[in-house]
């Protein structure tokens, strides 16, 4: 077996007949430091999970890039980060304005130490995000002391830059959770980082008066499959594919994105039926139109409640949201 | 005499009591042994096996009827995405070559082959594995005592599979598993699914038994089994499947998802398939929609009143399957095929 899967993620560290035992990998076992469990997904590439929320480590012998930053325990995100950082935090990708996201941005770029370069005198780690993300973190009021905006923002539909020796992509899907989201493609290391668009614990966020929509986060999976989440082959084979780091949740890879993807699809369309019934969304809401899919993927309690959820999508698919306003 | 023999018949008893007390304490001692040797009775589970066929049939070949849940003990949420499920979605291009989960292997007519994987030092065996299918991921029951991955590592159809051995059952236990199908129908199985399967074998015959727990979809333990028969002369690749290989690729049979649509029914109360096997067979609606009191004997007295038998005993899917496996003489004798 090659020696890269001894690093490698996933379950399927399979011995095939002949192997010694020493060729037979143990799956992927979780470090914690602190609040923060850290996972190695691919060489060099990590998953941090504090208080259930993802982000998402790359570093190499230059730089460090960040993808993400959680919202709570910052300073043991700045130590997990540093005990596994080759080199110092010079990047941080925001993939969305929510504080999941961005909450402790601002101490993951006080920590950090960006390129030496003789025409900038700013210091600490260079935060990068799509130029609504930014907007839209100017615009909240709940968002904590610790959230550092971006200040080198993009506005065409990819930014492509290098870390190391790897070719990254952060790219803009207009209009799903809100419509500042961006995902993130390590194109060497094959993982994508989805920020909000995926969430493999609960329905998907939809921030209405933040631009997101139905539809959007809808064109937001399909663009996954279609363009940057490729399947093993096998299927089961998780060495293989692009494996897929969430906003909450354990790793995933391409067949969760696929149900995902079905699922929303089929609330959306039935949600629309009852539109076109002319059904109010208290009605809708009555017809429980995420049977079968709620105790997966619904809660009862706050944060967003399936009730909510509903609610989102009504409003998005109804004249009463800024993304329809906007032809969105 | 009398006295005597009294006295005698005494020392007799008391002898036999002595004998007895012999006896009990060797009896003892033996179970002892025996249950020492029991408890390390690790059995070579290494060979080629064919499932042995006449369980569950039409299930196990063609697939389960539409709409058909009887002795599922589903909740009725899985009930309501099972209504919801068309055999097209998994005509999707990319849902196509997704692999089944574990219990699968309790669910098809597939045979498989299993090894040892064992510590080049010391001898042990350091795993079980038995081999995929094209549909069925491999699995590897891990006997070494190590950590299961984290709660956060990517969860496959497979799964993580850990074993201990209990007498000669050997009891292999696996988490880390993908959202998917419980059966080829559309009752869905959720990434906190645990299964637990209990492997015997007894001279050539293997029994699988599985115990399939789900606190999302499921109201109680699903148990199923599958009896293989140890069969070396099967062949690598044959038809009965020891090992098929496990590669898929996808080409387009439904309409592209991304015109914006899914298969599926999208009121489960609507399916068109909702009679289907009431009027196949006569059993109640309430039974064929499953649930957890379908499971249990009572609850054919409980329709008994309500159910008529069909004119002829089978009417639909008698055949096919089994006669395309060869055993004509069989499916004849079982299915009444004509």
């Amino acid at each position: 077996m090659a020696q890269s899967v001894l690093t490698y993620s996933g379950n399927a560290a399979l011995p095939y007949m002949g192997d010694k035992a020493s060729d037979v990998l143990p799956a992927n076992v979780e470090r914690v430091v602190g609040s923060v469990g850290i996972l190695e997904v691919r060489p060099d590439v990590y998953m941090l999970t504090v208080d259930g929320n993802n982000l998402a480590v790359f570093t190499g012998v230059q730089s460090t890039l960040v993808i993400d930053s959680g919202a709570s325990h910052c300073d043991d995100v700045v130590k997990a980060i540093n005990s596994i950082a080759k080199a110092p935090v010079r990047y941080i990708v925001l993939t969305g304005p929510s504080a999941d996201r961005v909450g402790c941005s601002g101490p993951l770029r006080d920590a950090g130490e960006r390129m030496p370069a003789a025409y900038i005198q700013q210091t600490g780690a260079e935060i990068i995000g799509h130029e609504n993300t930014a907007s839209r973190m100017a615009e909240q009021t709940g968002l904590p002391s610790t959230a550092g905006a971006p200040e080198d923002m993009y506005t065409r539909s990819t930014l492509g830059f290098a870390v190391n020796d790897q070719s990254i992509q952060v790219i803009s899907m207009p209009a799903a959770h809100t419509d500042g989201d961006s995902v993130v493609l390590l194109r060497r290391a094959d993982v994508v980082v989805t920020g909000d668009v995926f969430d493999v614990t609960r329905f998907p966020v939809i921030d209405i008066e933040h631009g997101g929509s139905i539809q959007g986060e809808i064109d937001a999976l399909n663009r996954l499959l279609t363009d940057l989440v490729v399947p093993s082959t096998p299927k089961w084979e998780g060495r293989y594919g692009t494996l897929v780091i969430p906003a909450r949740g354990r790793l995933s890879n391409q067949t969760d994105i696929v149900l995902y993807r079905d699922m929303i699809t089929v609330i959306r369309d039935r949600i629309s039926a009852l539109i076109a019934e002319g059904k109010s969304l208290a009605e809708v809401q009555a017809a429980d139109p995420t049977r079968g899919y709620a105790p997966r993927f619904g809660s009862q309690t706050e944060p967003w409640t399936t009730s909510e959820f509903v609610a989102a999508v009504y409003a998005s698919l109804t004249a009463d949201s800024p993304a329809k306003r906007k032809g969105g | 005499m009398h006295g005597v023999s009294i006295n005698t018949q005494n020392r007799r008893h008391a002898d036999s009591g002595i004998k007895w007390r012999r006896g009990g304490l060797l009896a003892a001692v033996v179970c002892l042994m025996l249950q020492t040797s029991w408890a390390r009775a690790e059995v070579d589970l290494s060979g080629t096996y064919a499932a042995v066929q006449g369980e569950d049939t039409q299930i196990r070949t063609e697939g389960p009827d539409f709409a058909d849940y009887t002795g599922i003990p589903l909740s009725d949420e899985a009930r309501a995405a099972a209504l919801s499920y068309t055999p097209s979605t998994i005509s999707e291009v990319d849902r196509q070559c997704v692999p089944y989960k574990i219990h699968y292997l309790l669910q098809a007519f597939w045979g498989f082959r299993v090894w040892a994987t064992t510590d080049p030092i010391s001898g042990k065996v350091v795993a079980w594995n038995y081999s995929g299918t094209t549909d069925r991921q491999p699995t590897t029951i891990w006997m070494d005592g190590r950590k299961p991955p984290a709660d956060t590592a990517l969860a496959t159809p497979g799964g993580f599979t850990s074993g201990v051995w209990k007498g000669n059952t050997l009891v292999a236990t696996t988490t880390h598993l993908q959202d998917g199908l419980l059966t080829r129908n559309g009752v869905p199985a959720s990434d906190k699914e645990v299964v637990t399967m209990f492997l015997t074998r007894v001279d050539n015959v293997l029994t699988i038994t599985g115990v399939i727990q789900d606190p999302v979809f499921l109201t109680a333990p699903y148990v199923l089994t599958n009896v293989f028969s140890a069969l070396p002369n099967q062949g690598f690749g044959s038809a009965i499947g020891a090992s098929l290989p496990a590669t898929c690729m996808p080409a387009e049979e439904v309409p592209s998802v991304l015109n914006g649509k899914v298969p599926s029914y999208l009121s489960p109360d609507l399916n068109p398939n909702l009679n289907t096997v009431s009027s196949l067979y006569n059993i109640p609606r309430e039974s064929t929609l499953g649930g957890e009191q379908t499971m249990y004997p009572q609850h054919s007295d409980q329709i008994q009143s309500k159910y008529r038998p069909p004119a002829a005993y089978c009417t639909v899917s008698c055949c096919g399957a089994a006669m395309g496996l060869g055993n004509l003489g069989y499916a004849k004798q079982v299915l009444q095929c004509k």
